[in-house]
């Protein structure tokens, strides 16, 4: 059927290309913003993955938007234009030649028919639809993909995990926060620290750890004992009490955390007796004595006492009898304490022969109570006073050499009497007899106290030669002092100088007095293991005494040397190993844990086991890697030196044989000997 | 061509022919005189870029000249040498040589002496020493310590003069396996890339035996005893002893050995107190020990020694000081410092013979002195009673004789003392074994490289020998064997070095000019190259040749033969003849 076509008119030609225009220009925006989604999809994966995803898009999209394109789909869009749009692009651009009616005629066709064509038709919305759905769906599935893959991961047996894990060089996902409260006593505020490298607490204090993480299960390791924690919430939860310093190694399913806990010691109360704060001895009488006490903490004190025991009888018939003064206390804060107390000496009831000894007791505010004492002093009723209440009870050996000192004393006043009547030379050699009496009683003192002990209860542990319980006191200063004298009084009459020789006597003397002296016999700490028995002293049957073999107590294995070498050599490795970083952190926690537990009280490593963890942590950077590799190797290699033993003496290599005989030679020609 | 030619050409080109034939029949010498090009050799030492670029300006520059080869020949008339070091292949001795040396810019801060001991028993640290100098003064250098890759060890320093020289002493702790490469390395601080300006390696191996010691107490003496205690609670020694504790009663262990047996010889180092019931005997035991073992004899009196037989052992002049408090004894070569109130002062007899002092009294006067005594030592103390104050300074009594007394019995002759020389080789390197036998009676001696054998030959010393070998060429440890066979078969087995990379301390080893200096020749820098040419264009002439030449062996005859009778043949056949 013909159906007649509307009229045309002239001034309708243009209004193809601005048709056409118009589509171009829609399509090229839904392009660019297509690709652009596009681009962004796809940039969910990688940044460099989006930019190449819209470009690409935006060139294919791009085509579609030319002109021969846009009239095509003109022409798809009405199939009943009959190919009147190609035929009026052709019309358009020259490429056809017609009457110029026919031309009127076909371009006005084409106008009206695109006027009933919108760009909308030839370039809908959707394709940014789809875009912008697959973008967000990209987006969700990136942004979600970590928390269910952890998931996953730990729905794995733990033997499949520990192949795979070891904490990777990845943020971690196990984070702690440790709460630290101090014991209440110490008035001390309570702490929180998240991610911790070292615990620091006060001995008493109690940790609450609460760890974040996606594992399952959790154990935590506190000083080699496992446990396993709950999850509490969304977190995990442990409190642990912080007795001594050790360390804590959390485990959660393939990571692992480990802390060194520095444990400060609560110092137990430094007592002292300000008042009189020495020994007294009274003939009699009541004098009235005024005490005092003092006493400090470092977190506080709980109470502080003056106690006594009376020590009266004699012989070998001893009574005992316990009390205590009360002070009136006058605390200047918890810390510190001072108390003051004045008695009669009748108020004691001390008879002749008596002796109180006295002492400050105090205890700090922790649970239980940390208890110290001051030193002890006494106080005597001696008629006889001071100077004869000295020496009279020395055991026979201390008393023999203390008068042999004494006849010392004699005879040089003798000598120092006739100085002026005798020869120099005479003079000279009396008195380099009495230096070398000096000596031998000097000598006897030293060998058979075996010489001066700075450290008792070390030498106790190696030596059993010596008696037991000589604990460092004045007593042992005394007899320093007595053989120092000794040495001076020899010194002195080797130059013939009786004066000074007789004050460094007496000296001598007065000090082996004070040194035996009844009292600080009594106060002296009994031995613990032997006691020697000088009755038994040159009794035995000689014909008994024979050689005998020695054998030696083997030494015990020297394991801790041995662990800071494999920890040397382990840093070694890790600092030069070409490990990816998931292996290389797994190799260094595990390392970092050998650290700690070689000795968590050791400062040094600590600090090791800290730095190999935070390299651990650092894996995939190589420059912060290394030098916490270089901070551990410094912490060890100094914990170790002091295993180590000292390199030997440095001596000069000798010319094989030349040294010696040149030696030779010259001792030959010179000789040699004592002068 | 009328026939006349044709014939007289013909005629011609026959006569050639045949002169040239019978020429050859003859071979006439001709003898000839003039100057020839003499043969330089240009030896690049080192392969390096600045090596290789001196040489092609010399190539360039001599080449017209000169017949140049690489490599020093027997006739070559001159050689230049070109690098940084001695050259390890001999030069014959007629050779002219001249050299430029292409040492590398002197660092700002070196390393000039680096020392570590040769062995350490288990479990000690090694001591480190090391100099280094610097150009300029306010330098800051750090001196690094690494073992195993592991740096163990870093110090700082400021020089404070041009020139200036620092000693720094260093305990370090063994990391790895033995033998153990002490590398120390020496950079201005804050230039980290400049990290390599000077380094040094020391091998240092470990020492397997227990350090054998054997304690004579002739009478109870505390010294002694608390001498031998340090000793016995430290496993690096194996102690024995033999205690008399009065007459005819004494205490000994089960491998002590009385100082008159032979089996003494096993024990490298011997402890004597209670010097005055020492025999003339016991004397001559010791000294024995000393001179012949290669052993150390420590004595530790406890008073003064009046005895001839001990006074005689000690050759010392001795003077008692006694103190009213005790002092610290001011100790030398990294030994622990003692407190003693009663010394004896020690001086040698003569000046020469004083050997090592090892600690002094406040004023100076020596108290504790090391002697040579044949191939072994003789120690004396005179700190009496520095027992007395053992628990002081931490122990530093325990920790004085056990450093004194490991470094007496290392440095003890072994059964078999093995040195490898240089201690580190590159791979391929030539190195040299010296093997010294303590005791060489005609004992077969056998050793070997990674397996492979190695010649070894009598020195001059008795028991003592030589031998070389070649690196091999892929670096690692491989283990250096030395045994002996006979009545008393036994070995001794080293780890041997190898690595890419050893570096010398700076200023090690010959120069390069010492070759110069010593075959007549000059040294230049490359920056002075044209000296050097001068040099070699003034004294390397031209050889004055005679030659005598035989002009027809020359194969170029046959072309004017060949081509004489083929022109003869054609003009013929032209001519319409045969």
């Amino acid at each position: 059927m013909n159906v007649r076509k509307p009229p045309v008119l002239p001034d309708e030609r243009p209004g193809i290309r601005d048709t056409v225009t118009a589509v171009s220009r829609r399509g090229r925006t839904i392009a660019v913003v297509e690709a652009a989604t596009w681009g962004a999809a796809a940039s969910a994966l990688s940044p460099a993955l989006g930019v190449f995803v819209a470009v690409a898009v935006a060139v294919w999209r791009w085509r579609a938007t030319r002109r021969p394109a846009i009239v095509r789909a003109l022409e798809r869009a009405q199939p009943s234009a009959r190919n009147v749009f190609v035929t009026a692009d052709e019309l358009e651009r020259d490429a056809l030649t017609v009457k110029p009616a026919v031309r009127t005629r076909v371009l006005a066709d084409a106008a009206a028919i695109a006027r009933s064509v919108t760009p909308g038709d030839l370039f809908p919305a959707a394709p940014i639809v789809r875009a912008v759905v697959a973008g967000l769906f990209a987006w969700t599935l990136a942004t979600t993909v970590l928390w269910w893959r952890t998931v996953r991961d730990h729905d794995v047996p733990p033997s499949a995990q520990s192949a795979s894990a070891g904490g990777g060089s990845g943020p971690s996902s196990l984070h702690v926060r440790v709460a630290v409260q101090p014991p209440p006593y110490t008035q001390l505020p309570a702490t929180t620290q998240v991610d911790p490298e070292q615990l620091q607490a006060v001995e008493g204090a109690t940790a609450l750890l609460t760890i974040e993480s996606a594992a399952r299960n959790i154990t935590l390791e506190q000083d080699g004992q496992p446990r396993t924690l709950d999850r509490t919430g969304g977190a995990f939860t442990g409190r642990v009490e912080l007795t001594r310093t050790g360390y804590l190694l959390i485990a959660a399913g393939g990571e692992r955390r480990m802390m060194p806990v520095v444990v400060a010691p609560d110092a137990l109360p430094n007592v002292r007796i300000a008042a009189p704060g020495r020994d007294l001895v009274y003939p009699g009488g009541n004098p009235r004595i005024a005490f005092e006490a003092r006493a400090t903490d470092d977190f506080g004190l709980r109470s502080l006492a003056l106690r006594y025991t009376i020590v009266s009888g004699s012989g070998e018939q001893f009574d005992f009898k316990d009390g205590e003064i009360p002070l009136a206390m006058a605390p200047r804060d918890p810390r510190d304490w001072s108390g003051t107390a004045s008695r009669a000496l009748a108020d004691f009831g001390l008879k002749e022969g008596d002796m109180l000894v006295y002492r400050a007791v105090a205890a700090d505010a922790r649970p239980g109570g940390g208890t110290a004492s001051s030193d002890a002093f006494f106080i005597e009723i001696s008629r006889l006073g001071v100077a004869a209440a000295d020496g009279f009870t020395l055991p026979d050996e201390e008393t023999r050499y203390a008068l042999s000192q004494q006849m010392l004393i004699v005879k040089t006043e003798r000598l120092h009497q006739r100085r002026n009547q005798m020869p120099r030379d005479e003079l000279t050699e009396a008195a380099l007899g009495l230096a070398v009496e000096q000596r031998m009683i000097r000598a006897e003192f030293v060998f058979m106290l075996g010489g001066e002990v700075e450290d008792e209860e070390v030498e106790a542990e190696q030596s059993s030669e010596l008696q037991a319980g000589r604990l460092e006191n004045r007593g042992q200063r005394d007899v320093r002092a007595a053989t120092i004298a000794m040495s001076r009084a020899e010194k002195a009459l080797t130059g013939a100088d009786t004066a000074a020789a007789l004050v460094a006597e007496r000296a001598a003397v007065a000090a082996l007095q004070r040194a035996f002296s009844r009292e600080r016999y009594l106060l002296r700490a009994l031995a613990s293991r032997t006691r020697l028995d000088p009755a038994r002293r040159l009794t035995g049957d000689l014909s008994e005494a024979s050689d005998w073999r020695r054998t030696l107590a083997p030494l015990p294995a020297d394991r801790r040397t041995a662990l800071l070498q494999d920890l040397l050599r382990g840093i070694a490795e890790l600092t030069i190993t070409g490990d990816v970083p998931a292996t290389f952190s797994q190799r260094a926690r595990v390392l970092a844990e050998e650290a700690i537990r070689i000795d968590p009280a050791a400062p040094q490593l600590r600090e090791a086991a800290t730095a190999i963890q935070r390299a651990a942590a650092d894996a995939a950077d190589s420059a912060r890697r290394q030098a916490a590799l270089g901070q551990a190797a410094a912490a060890a290699a100094a914990e170790a030196r002091r295993s180590f033993a000292a390199p030997p003496t440095a001596m000069r290599p000798l010319a094989p044989a030349l040294g010696g005989a040149f030696a030779d030679a010259l001792n030959a020609r010179t000789g040699g000997g004592s002068r | 061509m009328t026939a006349s030619t044709a014939a007289f050409a013909t005629t011609a080109l026959r006569g050639i022919a045949v002169a040239i034939a019978i020429a050859a029949l003859i071979d006439p010498v001709v003898e000839t005189s003039g100057r020839g090009r003499p043969r330089l050799a240009v030896v690049a030492l080192q392969a390096s870029l600045a090596a290789e670029r001196v040489r092609a300006q010399l190539v360039n520059a001599l080449g017209d000249t000169h017949e140049i080869v690489p490599h020093i020949t027997s006739d070559a008339a001159a050689a230049i040498v070109i690098g940084d070091r001695y050259p390890d292949e001999p030069v014959p001795a007629h050779l002219l040589v001249a050299t430029v040396t292409t040492a590398d810019p002197a660092p700002r801060a070196r390393l000039v002496r680096l020392e570590a001991p040769r062995e350490i028993p288990a479990g000690t640290a090694i001591r480190v020493d090391a100099d280094i100098e610097v150009l300029d003064a306010g330098t800051a250098t750090d001196l690094t310590v690494s073992i195993d890759g592991l740096e163990v060890v870093r110090l700082s320093h400021r020089f404070t003069s041009e020139h200036e020289r620092w000693h720094a002493a260093m305990d370090v702790v063994p990391v790895g396996a033995p033998p153990w490469v002490v590398r120390a390395a020496v950079a201005p601080s804050g230039e980290p890339g400049s990290e390599g300006s000077s380094v040094a390696h020391a091998v240092v191996a470990l020492r397997r035996d227990p350090l054998a010691v054997q304690v004579f107490e002739l009478r109870p003496s505390w010294a002694t005893a608390f001498v031998r205690r340090a000793l016995e609670s430290d496993p690096r020694f194996r102690v024995e002893s033999v205690s008399i504790a009065s007459r005819g009663v004494e205490a000994r262990t089960a491998g002590s050995v009385a100082l008159a047996d032979v089996r003494l010889d096993t024990f490298d180092t011997v402890v004597v107190g209670g010097l005055e019931q020492l025999s003339a005997a016991d004397v001559r035991a010791l000294d024995r020990f000393m001179r012949d073992r290669g052993g150390a004899v420590v004595l530790v009196p406890d008073a003064r020694v009046d005895s001839t037989p001990a006074r005689g052992l000690m050759s010392l002049q001795v003077t008692e000081r006694l103190l009213e408090r005790p002092e610290k004894l001011t100790t030398k070569l990294g030994a622990a410092a003692l407190d003693a109130s009663e010394l004896l002062l020690l001086r040698a007899p003569a000046p020469g013979v004083d050997g090592d002092v090892v600690a002094t009294a406040v004023d100076g006067s020596p108290v504790i002195l090391s002697l040579p005594r044949g191939r072994g030592r003789l120690f004396v103390s005179g700190a009496l009673d520095a027992w007395r104050y053992r628990a002081s300074d931490d122990r530093a009594f325990d920790r004085f004789w056990r450093g004194a007394i490991a470094a007496l019995a290392l440095a003890a002759a072994p059964p078999i003392e093995v040195a490898i020389a240089p201690p580190m080789l590159r791979p391929l390197e030539r190195g040299e074994v010296f093997v010294q036998l303590r005791a060489d009676a005609g004992a077969a001696l056998t050793a070997s490289v990674d397996g492979e054998p190695i010649r070894l030959w009598p020195e001059p010393e008795a028991g003592a020998y030589r031998g070389v070998f070649t690196a091999p060429k892929s670096p690692g440890r491989m283990p250096l064997e030395v045994k002996v066979t006979g009545n008393r078969p036994h070995g001794v087995a080293r780890d041997l070095v190898v690595q890419e990379r050893v570096d010398a301390l700076a200023g090690s080893g010959a120069p390069l000019s010492l070759i110069a200096s010593s075959h007549r020749g000059i040294d230049v820098t490359p920056e002075r190259l044209d000296e050097l040419e001068r040099f070699v264009r003034a004294t390397v002439t031209a050889p004055d040749v005679a030659g005598v030449r035989r002009p027809m062996r020359s194969t170029w005859w046959l072309l004017p033969f060949c081509a004489s009778l083929c022109a003869e043949w054609c003009v013929r056949r032209r001519l319409g003849r045969r």
